[in-house]
C-alpha cells in the first residue's frame, strides 16, 4: 500500500517538476525582457556617444564625418600639454564656484524670506520662479541688450545718475566679462535652487522653531542649530547635482561672449567646442572630453565620499 | 549574481554591436539609396543657408517657377544654419541624409572635399561660362586639384560705407587713402558720435573687414597652396596698426561687434563710416530716416604702397550626387537658373548684398531693374567696381587647401584681440598670429 502510494506520488510528480523547471526558465528572462527598453535607451544615448568619442580619441580626425589616422595616446599627450585647455579649467572653477556661492546666498535669502507667511506671499512665490522659466536664449538676448555697450539701459542709468561717465563694456571687458556671465546665469537658475530649497523648509516642524525660542535660540541661532541641518539633504544634492549642473553649461556662456573677450570665459564645455568645431581637431576636442569626464566622476565620487550627509 | 551581470553585460554589448551595425555607412549622399525617381520625376534636395524670410521666399519663387516649367524634376529647397554647416552637415552626409545640392562658400568646399562626395562640375561651369561669361574671381576659389568643385553663384565685396550728411556737415571729401581715412575718423568722432564702427571680436566679421585692410595695405597673401604661412609681413602689421588707430575712433563696446552693431551704428546716425558688404542697401532709408541719397560707398581706401581692393568671394553650389539622371536634371536646374530674367531675381533675394557673378547678369535689365537696385544704381556700381580688385585669404597665391583651420578658429581676429586686449604691439602680434596658424596648419 506504501509502496504504491510512493510509485503514484512519483508518477504525479514528474509532470510538475517538468512544469516547474519551464517556468523558471520563462522567469529567467523575464528580467531582461523588462529592462531591455531601459537598457536599449541607455546603449543609444550614453554606451554607443561614449565609445564613439573614446575611440576618435586615439585618431587624428579633423572634421565630422571624415577618418583620421590612428594616434594612439597622442591627443591625449596634446590635452596634457595644451594650456588653452587649462586655461579654461581656471575659468570653469571661476565659472562654478562663482555661481554656486552667488545662487546658494541669493536661494537662500529668498526661500527664507518667501517661508513666512505675509500678504502676497503665494503670488511672490509663483512669480519668483519665472527668472527660471524663460529659455537661455532669451535671458541671453535681453541680458545682452540691458549691458549692451552703446545702447544699452544700465549704462543709460548709471550715466543719467551721474555714477559713470562713460559706458561700462560690461560682456567685452575681459576684467568684467565673467563676473558678468556669471551674474546672468544665476540669476537665471537662483529660483530653482530656491524652490527647491523652500520645499525643504515647509518640512521642517514648526515645533522645533518653538522649542528653541523658548529657550532663548535667537534667528542667527535657529538657522544654525535648526533650518541647516533639517536641509543637509538637500544642499548636498544641490551642491553635486549643481557643480555637475554649472560645469556643464554652455548655451548661455557661448550666446552671450562665445567664450571672448581673448578667451576670458572660455570654459571647459567652450573650449572642447571650439577645438571640434573651430579649429576643426575632433580627436583632440574628443580626448579633452574624455579627460573631463573622468575628472567629472572622480569629483562626484569624492565629493558623495566626503560630503554626504551622515543618517544618524 | 554573477553570472546575472555577466549576462547583462554580454546583452548590452551584443545590442550595442547590433546598433552600431545599423549606424550610418560611409557611403555619401551620392548612394543608390539617395535616387527618388517618383512617377518619372526626379526629385533634387538642395540646401542652403540663407535663411533670412525675404531671401527664402524668393528663393523659393525662383526654384517653384523652375518646377512648373521642368515637370519631370522637382527641386526641394531647404533652409538650413550655417551654425550647422561644419558641426552636423558632414555627419548627415556620410549617414546618406544630405542634399543633392549645397551651397558653399570657398573654405567650406576645402573643408567638405575631405569627405569625397562633392562632385567635379567642370562640364556645368563650361556649358555656363561659355553662354553666361563667369567673372574670373568668382571662380577662381572654386578650381583646384585640376577641378571646378562648386558652381559659383553669386558674389560679396565689401567698400567703405560713409553718410554723406555727416561728412557735407564736416566738409569732408569721401577718403581714398589711409591718411585721409584717419582724419575723417578723428574728425568725425565728438558729440556721442563715432568717426567709424569696426567689429573688433573673435568672429568671422572682425575676420573679413580686416582682410579688407591687409587687401589695401598689400598683405592679401596669408597661406599659399603650399599651406605655408605667409602672414607675418612689414604689410601685415601696417594693416593691424591701422585698424587699431581706427578703433580709437569707433565705440567702445567695438570688441564685442560682429556683422550687425556697425550697421545699427550706422544707420542711426552714431557712426559716421562703416567697412561692410552690400547688405547696407535695401534698409538704410528706414532705419537712417535719411533718403538713399545720402548713403555714400567708395572702394575701400588705400595703404601708402598698398593696392586697391578689399575681401571679394562668391557664394558657389556643390553638387554631391553622382547619380547620372540627378546630374542631367541638375543640369537643367542650373540652364534655368542662369538665364538673366531668372538669375536676376534670384541674385536680388538681397539686392547689392548679392551680386551677379556672371557678364549676362551684370547686363541684364532685370537686375538693374529691381526697385533697390534702381533706387541705390550709383552705390551698386561702386560695388561691381570694387568686385574686380576683390581677394579673398587662402585663395591668392593658389588654394590654399588648410584656409579653413586659419578661418575656423578666427586667427586674424584673434591677433587683433592680442592688440586690443592683450596689448601686445602690432608686430608682437602679427608674429603671434604667424605661429597660431602655422601650428594650425601643419
Amino acid at each position: 500500500m506504501e509502496k504504491e502510494a510512493t510509485q503514484n506520488a512519483t508518477i504525479t510528480q514528474r509532470p510538475i517538476e517538468r512544469k516547474k523547471a519551464k517556468k523558471v526558465e520563462v522567469k529567467h528572462f523575464v528580467p531582461y525582457l523588462l529592462v531591455s527598453p531601459l537598457v536599449l535607451w541607455i546603449v543609444i544615448t550614453i554606451f554607443i556617444p561614449l565609445s564613439t568619442v573614446i575611440k576618435e580619441s586615439f585618431y587624428s580626425t579633423g572634421f565630422v564625418g571624415t577618418q583620421g589616422e590612428f594616434v594612439g595616446l597622442q591627443n591625449y599627450i596634446n590635452v596634457f600639454t595644451s594650456s588653452a585647455y587649462w586655461g579654461s579649467w581656471k575659468n570653469s572653477l571661476l565659472w562654478v564656484v562663482g555661481n554656486g556661492l552667488t545662487q546658494t546666498v541669493l536661494a537662500f535669502s529668498v526661500a527664507l524670506y518667501l517661508n513666512n507667511k505675509f500678504k502676497l506671499s503665494k503670488f511672490a512665490r509663483t512669480w519668483m520662479i519665472i527668472p527660471w522659466i524663460i529659455p537661455t536664449i532669451v535671458v541671453a538676448i535681453f541680458w545682452q541688450w540691458i549691458f549692451n555697450g552703446s545702447y544699452g539701459i544700465f549704462n543709460h542709468v548709471l550715466m543719467g545718475i551721474g555714477l559713470i561717465d562713460q559706458p561700462l563694456n560690461l560682456l567685452g571687458d575681459p576684467t568684467w566679462a565673467l563676473p558678468t556671465i556669471i551674474f546672468i546665469n544665476s540669476w537665471h537658475w537662483f529660483p530653482f535652487l530656491a524652490v527647491i530649497i523652500l520645499a525643504g523648509l515647509a518640512g521642517i516642524p514648526e515645533e522645533l522653531y518653538e522649542a528653541s525660542a523658548v529657550d532663548g535660540a535667537n534667528k542667527w541661532q535657529q538657522f544654525w542649530g535648526i533650518t541647516f541641518p533639517s536641509l543637509q539633504h538637500i544642499t548636498f544634492a544641490l551642491g553635486l547635482v549643481g557643480t555637475l549642473w554649472m560645469f556643464n553649461i554652455f548655451d548661455v556662456i557661448y550666446t552671450l561672449t562665445e567664450g571672448g573677450p581673448a578667451g576670458s570665459t572660455t570654459t571647459v564645455p567652450v573650449q572642447i567646442y571650439q577645438q571640434a568645431f573651430d579649429n576643426y581637431e575632433l580627436g583632440s576636442a574628443s580626448a579633452m572630453s574624455v579627460v573631463t569626464a573622468i575628472m567629472m566622476v572622480v569629483f562626484a565620487v569624492v565629493f558623495i565620499k566626503f560630503a554626504a550627509p551622515k543618517d544618524e | 549574481m554573477k553570472k546575472s551581470l555577466t549576462s547583462l553585460i554580454a546583452f548590452m554589448m551584443l545590442l550595442s554591436l547590433i546598433l552600431a551595425g545599423c549606424g550610418s555607412s560611409n557611403e555619401g549622399a551620392s548612394s543608390e539609396e539617395g535616387q527618388s525617381e517618383e512617377g518619372g520625376v526626379t526629385e533634387i534636395t538642395l540646401w542652403h543657408m540663407e535663411e533670412p524670410p525675404n531671401r527664402v521666399k524668393r528663393f523659393n519663387e525662383v526654384i517653384e517657377a523652375f518646377n512648373e516649367s521642368n515637370p519631370d524634376v522637382q527641386v526641394k529647397a531647404q533652409v538650413q544654419s550655417w551654425d550647422d554647416a561644419y558641426s552636423k552637415f558632414p555627419a548627415a552626409i556620410q549617414a546618406g541624409n544630405g542634399p543633392d545640392l549645397l551651397f558653399a562658400i570657398p573654405d567650406y568646399t576645402t573643408l567638405l572635399k575631405q569627405l569625397d562626395v562633392v562632385q567635379p562640375v567642370d562640364d556645368i561651369v563650361e556649358k555656363l561660362n561659355e553662354k553666361h561669361g563667369f567673372i574670373d574671381a568668382s571662380l577662381a576659389p572654386y578650381q583646384y586639384e585640376g577641378e571646378t568643385w562648386a558652381v559659383p553663384v553669386f558674389g560679396m565685396v565689401q567698400a567703405l560705407w560713409y553718410r554723406k550728411d555727416l561728412f557735407e556737415a564736416e566738409g569732408l571729401e569721401a577718403p581714398t587713402t589711409w591718411d585721409e581715412l584717419l582724419h575723417a575718423a578723428e574728425v568725425l568722432t565728438k558729440d556721442g558720435q563715432h568717426g567709424i564702427a569696426l567689429p573688433a571680436s573673435k568672429s568671422m566679421a572682425t575676420d573679413q573687414v580686416l582682410y579688407s585692410f591687409m587687401v589695401a595695405a598689400g598683405a592679401k597673401d596669408l597661406i599659399d597652396a603650399d599651406n605655408n604661412v605667409t602672414f607675418n609681413t612689414a604689410e601685415t602689421v601696417k594693416a593691424y596698426d591701422m585698424y587699431q588707430q581706427l578703433l580709437e575712433y569707433s565705440p567702445r563696446d567695438s570688441n564685442t561687434y560682429q556683422w550687425g552693431e556697425p550697421q545699427a551704428q550706422f544707420n542711426s546716425g552714431r557712426a559716421a563710416m562703416a567697412v561692410e558688404k552690400g547688405q547696407y542697401l535695401a534698409p538704410f532709408e528706414s532705419e537712417s530716416g535719411q533718403p538713399a541719397s545720402e548713403l555714400g560707398v567708395v572702394p575701400m581706401p588705400v595703404a601708402d604702397g598698398g593696392e586697391a581692393g578689399s575681401i571679394y568671394y562668391s557664394n558657389g553650389i556643390m553638387v554631391l550626387t553622382d547619380d547620372a539622371k540627378k546630374q542631367e536634371a541638375i543640369t537643367e536646374f542650373f540652364d534655368y537658373l542662369y538665364e538673366p530674367e531668372n538669375y536676376a531675381q534670384f541674385v536680388n533675394a538681397e539686392p547689392g548684398l548679392f551680386l551677379p557673378v556672371t557678364q549676362s547678369g551684370f547686363d541684364s535689365e532685370d537686375y538693374w531693374n529691381d526697385p533697390i537696385i534702381a533706387q541705390y544704381e550709383e552705390q551698386v556700381q561702386v560695388l561691381l567696381e570694387a568686385s574686380e580688385n576683390g581677394a579673398l585669404f587662402g585663395f591668392t597665391d593658389g588654394v590654399a587647401s588648410n584656409i579653413g583651420k586659419v578661418a575656423g578658429p578666427n586667427f586674424i581676429a584673434q591677433t587683433l584681440e592680442q592688440v586690443i586686449i592683450n596689448g601686445m604691439s602690432p608686430e608682437e602680434a602679427v608674429e603671434w598670429g604667424q605661429q597660431q596658424m602655422e601650428e594650425a596648419t601643419k
